[in-house]
């Protein structure tokens, strides 16, 4: 033992080493955990950078588009049916006479929402509502097609659900006459 | 009276789907924000003035103008008149309806018989009178000629008209042998 001492004295290089080693072995035993939490963070604090990187990219004109987002859903709100108007909604529906040659004999506004814009149902819509109006149209083929048209393309966002022709309807001296019975869906401020 | 539903408006509409799926704290990709401002935008603005022309051109399916003003004029040189209905026509005209009612096919032993949609059962052989609105005032006596596994044939007068099953429709069992 007084060997090894003496040998460490003559050579003090070799004890410090020593000694270093047995620090760091220390230290090491010490923070492995810390370790491997901190890599973990890493890990994570590099997700976190590569999903602000892809936004970063992403986000290129989003201001424009947002902008553009909002004036869309202005218009959205500006062209939607309000349910308890049931007689502003039911005009709408018999103006179309004034604009094509068709006759409109009859619109109901139909009490509730079809299931599958309500609740849990498939095409369910949390800003909105639907309003349902079933509506017999009278006149030729090519104006009742007409009808369906500007349905179709009018400011107020609806859409035929169903759709029934009546071939006999016509008879004297209007035998090309049809009558068709029309189901609309609109929609409508919530 | 006849009730024929139509659908006119599913062709019409034909944007692109949408299909917004992504995490919360992600920012819509660009193209994909893109794409929902264009389908908004065709939706909230659908004329058509193009339509409205191909709407001009679609011809009357319902049209029976024809032949009531051939039968008042009394004189058929319009070629619009020229619409005749012969034995083949009405047949193939009774037998589109027919095969809305039928269900398929039951095999009793050696015996076919035609299963109707309303329970009802017909066997070769039966005969059964037949109006369609095309003619109006007339009936027409149709039999059930023959009844296969595959099919069925009706006749009326000496035209027969032979019905095959699509692979998906018809039902045959082989109740007893």
């Amino acid at each position: 033992m007084s060997e090894l001492v003496e040998n460490l004295k003559k050579n003090p290089a070799i004890f410090f080493g020593v000694v270093a080693l047995v620090i760091c072995g220390g230290v090491g035993f010490l923070r492995g955990n810390q370790l491997t939490e901190l890599s973990a963070a890493e890990a994570e604090l590099n997700t976190k950078l590569d999903k602000i990187s892809l936004n970063i990219k992403h986000s290129k004109n989003i201001e424009q588009d947002t902008q553009e987002l909002e004036t869309l859903v202005g218009t959205i709100d500006e062209r939607l049916f309000i349910a308890e108007e049931r007689a502003t909604n039911i005009d709408f529906f018999y103006s179309f006479e004034d604009k094509l040659d068709i006759v409109i004999s009859e619109v109901d506004q139909l009490e509730g929402s079809a299931l599958r814009f309500s609740g849990n149902g498939p095409d369910a819509l949390k800003l909105y509502s639907v309003v349902n109006y079933e509506i017999t149209v009278g006149g030729s083929f090519h104006e009742i097609l007409r009808f369906l048209y500007e349905i179709y393309q009018i400011d107020p966002i609806m859409r035929v659900s169903d759709f029934q022709i009546d071939a006999t309807a016509g008879s004297g001296s209007a035998p090309d006459k049809l009558s068709a019975s029309v189901r609309i869906a609109v929609l409508a401020a919530k | 009276m006849v009730v024929l539903p139509v659908c006119l408006i599913a062709s019409v509409n034909n944007q692109p789907e949408i299909k917004l799926i992504g995490a919360k704290d992600r920012v819509l990709p660009t193209t994909l924000r893109t794409s929902i401002l264009e389908v908004a935008e065709i939706s909230l603005n659908r004329s058509d003035e193009a339509f409205i022309v191909t709407i001009e051109k679609v011809k009357n399916p319902y049209s029976t103008g024809e032949k009531t003003s051939s039968a008042m004029a009394g004189e058929s040189t319009s070629e619009e008149f020229s619409i005749v209905y012969d034995h083949a026509s009405i047949l193939e005209l009774i037998q589109v309806n027919f095969a809305t009612q039928v269900r398929g096919t039951l095999a009793k032993g050696d015996n076919n018989y035609l299963q109707l949609n309303g329970g009802g059962m017909l066997e070769a052989g039966d005969s059964f009178p037949v109006q369609i609105p095309q003619i109006e005032g007339r009936s027409f006596m149709v039999t059930i000629f023959k009844i296969t596994s595959r099919g069925y044939t009706l006749k009326m007068n000496d035209v027969e008209q032979e019905v095959i099953f699509e692979k998906t429709s018809g039902i045959t069992k082989d109740m007893e042998k």
